[in-house]
């Protein structure tokens, strides 16, 4: 499964806001590397970044080059976000909504984008995911 | 991906949440909702900077 994860479910997973299925969903991913896929913007990087001091955000850095590469805003057709902006999204939740499609993800974790973003698909996700509505 | 790798990235998952727990919490006090909400406006706030930069 390919999934791209929200600034806040980074920031929740981290233990600021203790939300178990954030942390479980990340270290899901990081134990099932063989079933799935994480993609992240650099949009989310540098979101992440501002919640983080430099000495943990290099060990975030790190983490994240083990798991995947970090895709340049750039590369995100500006069409798409017009698109979710006209729906009523704000733009950086267009972008990021845009970048979700782009990358053709079937799965992820921002309410909103999962709900919206048509690229997505209905499974049936192991209870970590369903906790985290993504199976609504 | 190597075996190796992913125990590697796993310890430095559990070291960089360790190392969070210890810090001060900008959210502290704040429900889930509040939270998603403080991200958020940091989220406009980085948005708003990089666009006023580019134009």
């Amino acid at each position: 499964m390919l999934f791209v994860i929200d600034s806040n479910v980074y920031i929740f997973g981290f233990g600021f806001v203790k939300v178990p299925a954030c942390s479980n969903l990340i270290l899901t991913i990081i134990e099932k590397y063989n079933l799935h896929t994480l993609r992240i913007s650099r949009r989310i990087v540098e979101e992440v970044r501002s919640h983080l001091s430099p000495e943990d955000f290099a060990k975030f850095i790190k983490v994240i080059n083990i798991l995947t590469k970090i895709d340049e805003d750039f590369v995100v057709p500006f069409e798409i976000a017009v698109k979710y902006e006209a729906k009523g999204f704000k733009p950086a939740d267009a972008f990021i909504a845009a970048y979700t499609e782009w990358v053709g993800a079937i799965a992820g974790s921002c309410r909103d984008t999962a709900h919206r973003v048509p690229t997505f698909r209905r499974f049936n996700l192991p209870p970590v995911f369903r906790r985290f509505n993504l199976a609504d | 991906m190597k075996n190796k790798d992913i125990k590697e990235a796993k310890r430095l998952w559990e070291e960089l949440c360790k190392s969070v727990s210890k810090k001060r919490n900008p959210f502290a006090g704040m429900t889930k909702e509040e939270a998603i909400e403080a991200i958020r406006k940091v989220r406009e706030k980085l948005w708003e900077e990089k666009f006023a930069v580019r134009h």
